[in-house]
């Protein structure tokens, strides 16, 4: 019994102690999509994507364990998700570990580190399947009245070993600046962010620069729901583009012409709402709708090569634990 | 058992607790110097404590010189949470007892980590050690991270992700 009357002295720390545990998530629901995973990434060539309407019902699990205190510590994260595709569509399947440690440069100055690994597989589009290796350093400042700035850097490597006729690695490098404007706890509040990616390949077409930004309303309180609407634009500048798309069938310009190009832009609007059904469990419907338009040539002769509407809704089920 | 029994004992083991055994022989002086919290408790209770043990009243008031050795902030902050223990229901005693056994069973390493851990969060303003943790919290969870999605890929980001699925987002 002895030990016993310890405790006072041991666990009068448990604010230590309360941030280190285990939580998760455990989500399901169904998904639709006119295949906006192909008009939204990088490296994917026209020729490439598709307007497939795919269906799917979803299942995954994030699981984390946190070890933090005043200072700062380590979390650990492991996330696996099931697409299965309905109507004779193929699964999309996702898995990915990480592991950041966080630490205080001053009371409201915070260090993020951390690298991740993932496998993503796309039986419907094997182009935009890739293991990825990463590693990433955020730094971000967490004002008095929940207003702050998040300026991060990270490096991936992704292995595309599923496309069909030349297998590509690419290196991404992104800068990303995101600002959170003022608001109490729990109050709605705007969000503005900014990128840059810059993607070396193996196959210099799917060489790329591209540029994001964004807003977003986020914590929007309607009735008993819970909403967030964002707006995003982003362009993707690829310094060459491959024989198939170009109106010659050759990589080699004339004397006299510049290199072609390829510019993608996408528009996308995107909102969500959720709603507690009870303590642990959400209900979630997320829409999306865009606009992609990718332009080919040379400088100041691009061409509309590809201009197309997409949309997508998601209905889940999510269980935190 | 009964109240004063247990209420006894409590009292003892506490005294045991912050006091790690150490041989004496000078029982009846350190009773003289114990606390007058603890005089007043264990005199309350005299027919009890006449029935111990010579040897574990030697032991128990020899202790009392180590509890006076400590600097009078901190064992006032123990005999606080002496009280606060005391007050405790059944259920949350037995709850504080299960943690500490867990506790218990941690790797040395691990043990001494959390203990450097709650050593340094001590020295901190309670507020300031709370708000420190809640803003590591706003910091996960406003980009996301931390969020539990277990559905990155999926249109909306479904929480805090970026908006765009395949974004430039973590």
């Amino acid at each position: 019994m002895l030990r016993y009357l310890m405790l006072p002295a041991v666990l009068l720390g448990s604010g230590t102690v309360v941030a280190d545990g285990w939580s998760g998530n455990l989500q399901t629901g169904v998904t639709y999509t006119n295949n906006l995973e192909v008009q939204s990434s990088t490296g994917i060539a026209p020729a490439e994507q598709t307007s497939l309407n795919r269906s799917g019902a979803e299942t995954g699990i994030s699981l984390q364990r946190q070890s933090l205190d005043y200072t700062g510590g380590y979390v650990w994260e492991g996330v696996a998700s099931l697409n299965q595709g309905l109507a004779g569509r193929k699964d999309i399947t996702r898995v990915r570990g990480a592991a950041y440690r966080l630490s205080a440069l001053t009371t409201n100055w915070l260090v993020r580190s951390g690298v991740e690994a993932e496998h993503y597989q796309n039986g419907d589009l094997p182009t935009g399947s890739y293991r990825g290796v990463g590693a990433e350093t955020t730094l971000g400042y967490v004002g008095e009245t929940g207003a702050g700035t998040d300026i991060g850097l990270s490096v991936k490597r992704e292995d595309h070993w599923q496309v069909a006729d030349t297998p590509y690695k690419v290196d991404k490098q992104t800068l990303k600046l995101v600002h959170y404007f003022p608001h109490q706890p729990r109050q709605a509040y705007w969000s503005v962010e900014g990128a840059y990616q810059q993607a070396q390949a193996d196959d210099d077409s799917r060489d790329a620069a591209s540029t994001l930004l964004g807003i977003q309303y986020n914590q929007w309180a309607i009735g008993t729901l819970t909403g967030q609407v964002g707006l995003q634009w982003r362009q993707d500048d690829y310094g060459q583009i491959s024989p198939g798309e170009n109106p010659s069938g050759s990589m080699t310009p004339p004397a006299g012409v510049g290199q072609p190009s390829r510019q993608d832009k996408t528009y996308l609007i995107s909102a969500s709402l959720g709603k507690q059904i009870r303590k642990g469990l959400h209900l979630r419907l997320s829409s999306n709708a865009g606009q992609y338009t990718s332009t080919l040539g040379v400088a100041g002769q691009m061409q509309e090569g590809t201009n197309a509407r997409f949309h997508g809704v998601s209905a889940t089920l999510d269980w935190a634990f | 058992m009964g109240n004063k029994r247990k209420l006894l004992w409590g009292c003892l083991l506490v005294v045991s607790l912050y006091f790690p055994l150490y041989a004496a022989d000078a029982a009846k002086t350190a009773w003289k110097t114990l606390p007058h919290e603890l005089q007043t408790l264990l005199g309350e209770y005299q027919p009890e404590w006449d029935k111990l043990p010579v040897t574990q009243q030697q032991t128990l008031l020899t202790n009392g010189q180590h509890w006076l050795a400590l600097p009078e902030e901190r064992r006032t902050v123990l005999w606080q949470r002496f009280q606060q223990w005391q007050a405790m229901s059944q259920n949350q005693q037995t709850t504080m007892q299960q943690a500490y056994g867990r506790f218990q069973q941690l790797p040395a390493e691990e043990r001494q980590r959390l203990m450097d851990s709650h050593q340094r969060f001590q020295q901190m303003p309670v507020q300031i050690q709370q708000q420190m943790l809640e803003r590591f919290n706003a910091f996960q969870q406003r980009s996301g991270y931390g969020a539990g999605n277990a559905m990155p890929g999926s249109m909306g980001g479904m929480g805090n992700g970026p908006a765009m699925p395949d974004g430039m987002g973590h």
